[in-house]
């Protein structure tokens, strides 16, 4: 087996055991709070995550018409959070008090206000957030929530990427990962397949610059808790200066996130709890050079209501 | 050559461009619920309250004391717990005295104290910093000061404004105290006994000194 090959393989393999692992965790803290507070805590993460998965769709524009091209590699993506995304704030107001206090509490019986804020799921990783219950404009009660899971400003995501094309200016792309059963929290699956169309094979005069136009969706399951999919139409162009590849694109893109578990709290009844929230990236610029060598080594930066950063490693022709 | 110098000129400065975009926030911060008048007349009373409590402190500072530097912890079971360190000096700047001599008090806390008012209730955090001028033969104290109190999410500060403390008096007899929460001004005016009027705008509130709670 040669280095290269290896090294490929080492790194998928981390991006797939990280998942399961974090999926556990985030569960086992999700458990401890119901679920207008998970939807605060868990906001960076579904956004992020959309705008990861529909990253790196693409490091040239060309699609060669000289037959069939295949292609293997990596695609690594991270998000560069706000700051203000490692914490959150939610309130509720004019709310049954009961949903909220032990049933002992003086104020049990009072409507009023619920104030939820603390670290969002990338936040303090030491300190945990508040649930505070106000009656009357004052604060009758306050419990302790749960900490950050990870104290980060980056979410990352790896995608193994398989390409093939050539033919008729077609190109299919595929990202996939054998499903991995996590036991008690399911099966891990990451699923997507694209595809991208050059006319520039029809042109008697070719164009100054590549172009090409393509979708991609794709879904990844983190055993029962997390389920994504995320989908992107795109137009690009590149062109070559000699080793160089420059290339630049716009999208639509959409994604959502659905979250699911069991609230399981003392004092309260358990609860299955599930949302979906749609991600809020919803176009995007991106600016991208590849080094063509005997392997492509791209880097590129896209930009919209998140910025994301994006880098991917291909071997083949 | 040419074109491919400028190319990555193109693009160096693009990537640096781009690179200065920072994403936008996508976790809530939800705007705190809005506060009343009567809520925040509500915790300036309760902060009135808690400060009637510490002025003595300007008059006895504690038990034992340590070249004009003492320091008093509220007893077990009291709705005020905490410790108020203070210091005393002939003239503001001037040596450390006893406090029997002063002219002069710093009276402060390095952590805030918790006031439980409610029942059933979260402890309210109040710091201040407060310094006076003694009179010790007319057995007064005038006070002034800044001061926090965090009720919940909430932070409000104060300032103290000539509040007049005698010796032995459980009221101060004269001054105020301005509360700000939210943006919404309280202002307690002292007279000397356990009553004092609340007013915000032009709305007032009677709330006693003894427990913090708003008679009418």
């Amino acid at each position: 087996m040669s280095r290269s090959t290896r090294s490929f393989l080492v790194l998928l393999a981390v991006a797939t055991l990280v998942l399961p692992s974090a999926a556990e965790d985030l569960d086992e803290l999700l458990a401890q709070v119901g679920e207008d507070y998970a939807q605060g805590y868990v906001a960076p993460l579904i956004h992020a995550f959309g705008a990861n998965q529909n990253s790196a769709l693409y490091h040239t524009a060309n699609i060669p018409n000289t037959g069939f091209t295949f292609s293997v590699g990596i695609k690594v993506m991270g998000t560069n959070l706000n700051e203000d995304d490692q914490t959150f704030r939610a309130v509720m107001e004019d709310v049954e008090l009961s949903n909220f206090l032990p049933e002992t509490h003086p104020f049990y019986d009072a409507s009023g206000d619920v104030v939820m804020s603390g670290p969002t799921v990338f936040g303090d990783d030491e300190t945990p957030g508040t649930l505070t219950a106000y009656a009357g404009g004052l604060p009758v009660y306050q419990i302790e929530t749960i900490t950050g899971l990870v104290d980060t400003r980056w979410v990352p995501l790896a995608a193994p990427q398989l390409e093939v094309g050539g033919i008729a200016g077609l190109r299919a792309s595929l990202r996939w990962l054998p499903s991995m059963d996590t036991g008690e929290y399911g099966e891990t699956s990451y699923m997507g397949f694209g595809a991208s169309w050059s006319p520039n094979f029809l042109l008697k005069k070719p164009l100054p610059v590549d172009v090409m136009v393509g979708f991609f969706t794709q879904n990844i399951d983190v055993g029962d808790i997390v389920e994504t999919e995320a989908t992107s139409i795109y137009l690009a162009a590149s062109r070559d200066f000699g080793p160089l590849t420059g290339y630049a694109g716009v999208a639509k893109e959409s994604s959502s996130m659905k979250v699911a578990y069991t609230f399981d709290e003392v004092g309260f009844d358990p609860v299955d709890v599930a949302f979906e929230v749609d991600g809020e990236m919803e176009n995007r610029l991106t600016l991208g050079a590849t080094l063509n060598a005997p392997v492509k080594l791209n880097a590129e930066i896209n930009v919209g209501t998140l910025t994301v950063f994006s880098a991917g490693l291909m071997f083949g022709m | 050559m040419r074109k491919f110098l400028l190319f990555f000129i193109v693009l160096l400065t693009a990537g640096l461009l781009l690179t200065g975009c920072e994403s936008d926030s996508t976790a809530p911060e939800d705007e705190l619920p809005v506060l009343s008048d009567e809520d925040v007349a509500t915790q300036s009373g309760a902060m009135a309250a808690s400060m009637t409590q510490v002025f003595p402190r300007i008059w006895e500072p504690a038990s034992g004391k340590d070249n004009g530097e003492y320091e008093y912890t509220f007893p077990g079971g009291s709705a005020v717990q905490g410790t108020v360190y203070s210091e005393f000096r002939d003239v503001e700047g001037g040596d450390l005295v006893d406090y029997d001599v002063a002219g002069w008090a710093l009276v402060l806390t390095e952590d805030p104290l918790s006031i439980t008012l409610l029942d059933g209730g979260i402890p309210w955090l109040l710091g201040f910093t407060i310094t006076a001028d003694i009179d010790q033969a007319a057995d007064e104290a005038t006070a002034t000061g800044v001061g926090t109190l965090v009720v919940g999410d909430y932070n409000a500060a104060f300032t103290l404004d000539a509040v007049v403390v005698e010796d032995g008096d459980d009221y101060p007899a004269s001054g105020s105290i301005t509360f700000i929460n939210e943006g919404i001004t309280a202002v307690v005016t002292f007279d000397g006994d356990n009553l004092v009027t609340v007013t915000v705008g032009e709305d007032s509130w009677t709330v006693d000194l003894d427990d913090g709670s708003i008679i009418s």
